[in-house]
């Protein structure tokens, strides 16, 4: 049997240990705690630091751009996709250039690989078609203003006669943050 | 040090005093019954907790000393320890000590078995400290504790001598023991106590016997006769246990703290062999730090000063006693190391803490600095527009440039590549195909005709399709065939008929065009003047 002394002097002892433990371990938390808050803000500031340095290029920048800007936004590039329009001017086109036919399908628009940048494809048909008789195609279409489009894939077929011209277009369309710029 | 009992025990009683700051206090004459029995269990009443060292001096002791292998560790301890219960069985109170290497060119180390032989002398005083739950700190016989005077008083050899025995023993020679050159390194230390003279001898400083010669039969008119003849006899015992050599001088050096043995050393000639020397009381007094008037007042004044500091070795505290200091000692130290730990840690936490709080003041100062250049980038964007307006044009303008990253012309490329095939009659053109560039790849063609007019002769068939395809590559692509006109794989089986109409038929061939770092500003489709302006620029044959 342990006297009670001895067993309060063990106690004691235990407390002792344990309450430097604890002493130790709360510290450590808050030192590890602090060291990450100060790491953050560090970041915090270095990033901020950063784009202070870079602002005065980007304004510099995108001063120009402010009419280019603009000229997208009338073409409808910004915001949600004008079908209605990419249509109209297909048939403007086909109607100016006296084109013998033109069949066109549009597929569902897909988001792209760039956040907020959209694509339509329109795959069109153009009947009897020579290369000029497709470069004043699109040339007229583009003038038109109904939309920004690319060509992606085009298919001239030789043989037999007459010469016909398949082409894929690409509509696109840009929903950024739904500011006008 | 700290405070402590002394308990010097003889047969005639025993002496009890206490150790504190360093200086002997209160030496009392305790009979050996039981009013003195009572007297120290009073005092360890009065003093619980303090430790209690013990010197034993009496006749009934036993000294042997060996030479025994040089081993270490377990094996030292288990060889000492059967030989000690052969010579000691009959005692709890033994012990051994490990001495100098042995000089006389035998191989082995001197070892000294020592043990108190009547423990019932013992026993009443080892039990009031039982009852009493006193700690007993160790137990010594006198001649052990004598060894600190031979320290104090340079009466050893020289550390460098002993030295010097160890090197000639490990150069192989022999050691002149028992010749004139040792003089003085046997040495007989003799002391009056209470129960007689004591007769303590050590062979080159270290303890190889003792004897207390009680003196019963000391004539009071010439006690000095007396003592020289027990001198005498302790030589012969010398002799007898060839512990001394015959002929050779023995020092003898005479404790004198009553100044009272002067006339001893007329009695220990030179000329007999005898070196005497004595130590008087006021040395004694400087050397040990003794009060003058505890000297006079008590004879065991300086064994219990000696027991004050005892030796680490020679205690005769039986195992179970040792094991129970241990356990104190260790009992004692954890507390202690406790707190030393609790002290640390907390050094440690504050430390800890106090960076924790610098860190803090640098995150704020930090997270002050980001504010401040996001306010001055605000400030600046406010200027442009405001910050959102400003990122939606950035933001707008870089998906402009994606866009503008696959634009191409295909009409251009389709009249130039219809211009090649007009310059060779023989090769006709009927399907071709565009693909416009993106962001990984170039515009590529894949482009389909036929050959005419060779007559069969497919060699000539071939060299026209690589002549359409090196004016390709002239113009600024890389072109591969994909099917020739008759494919020759040597796995294939093939055939064909010749004569009449036959050999006019065409053969079908393909080829593939990628357009080969040649890069020319897109057409201007999709574009606008002012786009133009600031577009990256097309990749197009």
């Amino acid at each position: 049997m342990i006297p009670t002394a001895q067993r309060a002097a063990w106690a004691t002892v235990v407390l002792l240990l344990l309450a430097g433990a604890a002493a130790v371990g709360v510290a450590l938390h808050l030192h590890g705690a602090a060291a990450a808050a100060r790491q953050q803000a560090e970041q915090a500031w270095r990033d901020a630091q950063a784009r202070l340095e870079r602002l005065p290029a980007r304004i510099a920048q995108a001063r120009p751009l402010r009419g280019q800007l603009a000229e997208l936004d009338r073409r409808g590039f910004v915001g949600a996709a004008r079908r209605l329009d990419w249509v109209s001017a297909l048939a403007r086109s086909q109607r100016a250039l006296a084109l013998e036919s033109i069949a066109w399908r549009l597929e569902p628009g897909r988001p792209t690989a760039l956040t907020g940048l959209g694509a339509t494809r329109m795959h069109l048909d153009l009947g009897p078609m020579t290369p000029d008789g497709l470069a004043a195609f699109l040339q007229h279409l583009d003038g038109l203003g109904q939309g920004l489009f690319t060509v992606a894939q085009c298919d001239w077929t030789l043989e037999p006669l007459p010469q016909r011209m398949q082409c894929s277009l690409d509509w696109w369309n840009f929903q950024g943050s739904g500011d006008s710029p | 040090m700290s405070a402590r009992l002394l308990l010097y025990v003889s047969r005639a009683g025993a002496s009890l005093a206490r150790w504190e700051g360093g200086r002997l206090r209160e030496i009392r004459a305790l009979p050996a019954d039981a009013e003195g029995w009572g007297v120290l269990s009073d005092t360890l009443r009065r003093a619980p907790g303090m430790p209690v060292y013990v010197a034993v001096d009496t006749v009934e002791e036993y000294y042997r000393s060996e030479v025994l292998p040089r081993v270490w560790g377990r094996d030292r301890r288990e060889m000492t320890e059967r030989r000690l219960r052969q010579l000691l069985h009959q005692t709890p109170y033994w012990v051994v000590l490990p001495q100098d290497p042995a000089r006389d060119g035998r191989i082995g180390r001197h070892y000294l078995f020592m043990g108190l032989t009547a423990p019932e002398l013992l026993q009443p005083w080892v039990e009031v400290m039982r009852l009493r739950g006193a700690r007993l700190a160790g137990i010594w016989l006198l001649p052990v504790l004598c060894q600190d005077l031979l320290v104090r008083f340079h009466l050893a050899p020289r550390r460098a001598r002993r030295l010097e025995v160890v090197r000639d023993r490990l150069l192989g020679r022999q050691a002149p023991g028992g010749t004139a050159s040792d003089d003085g390194e046997r040495l007989l230390l003799v002391t009056e106590q209470t129960g007689g003279l004591r007769l303590t001898y050590f062979d080159h400083g270290e303890l190889r016997f003792s004897r207390l010669a009680p003196l019963e039969g000391r004539t009071p008119d010439d006690p000095l006769a007396a003592y020289a003849a027990q001198i005498e006899r302790t030589r012969q015992s010398l002799l007898a246990q060839r512990l001394l050599n015959r002929g050779e001088p023995l020092r003898v050096c005479l404790l004198d703290p009553l100044n009272t043995l002067a006339g001893l050393s007329q009695r220990l000639p030179g000329d007999a062999g005898w070196r005497c020397e004595i130590l008087p009381r006021q040395r004694l007094l400087a050397g040990l730090g003794l009060p003058p008037a505890l000297l006079t007042e008590s004879s065991d004044a300086l064994a219990l000063t000696l027991l004050a500091r005892p030796p680490a070795g020679g205690n005769l505290l039986p195992e179970d006693d040792r094991r129970t200091q241990r356990q104190h000692r260790l009992r004692r130290a954890i507390r202690p190391a406790a707190t030393l730990w609790l002290i640390a840690a907390l050094g440690l936490s504050l430390a800890l803490l106090l960076d924790a709080w610098r860190l803090s003041r640098a995150a704020d100062t930090l997270q002050a600095r980001a504010r401040q250049a996001q306010q001055e980038a605000g400030r600046m964007l406010d200027r442009e527009g405001g910050g959102a307006r400003f990122e939606a044009r950035w933001q707008t303008h870089a998906a402009w440039r994606w866009v503008m990253a696959h634009r191409a012309d295909p009409a251009a490329t389709l009249a130039r590549i219809a211009a090649i095939f007009a310059q060779l009659p023989a090769i006709r053109l009927s399907h071709l195909r565009w693909s416009g560039p993106d962001t990984a790849q170039p515009p590529r063609l894949t482009l389909e005709g036929e050959v005419m007019g060779f007559g069969g002769d497919y060699r000539l068939a071939h060299d026209r399709i690589e002549a359409l395809a090196a004016a390709l590559r002239r113009d600024g692509w890389q072109a591969e065939v994909t099917r020739w006109p008759l494919d020759v794989a040597p796995h294939l089986e093939i055939q064909g008929d010749l004569g009449r109409d036959a050999g006019d038929r065409p053969a079908r061939f393909a080829l593939a065009l990628t357009a080969a770092g040649r890069v020319t500003p897109a057409g201007g489709r999709a574009s606008t003047s002012d786009l133009d302006a600031g577009r990256s620029g097309g990749t197009a044959p």
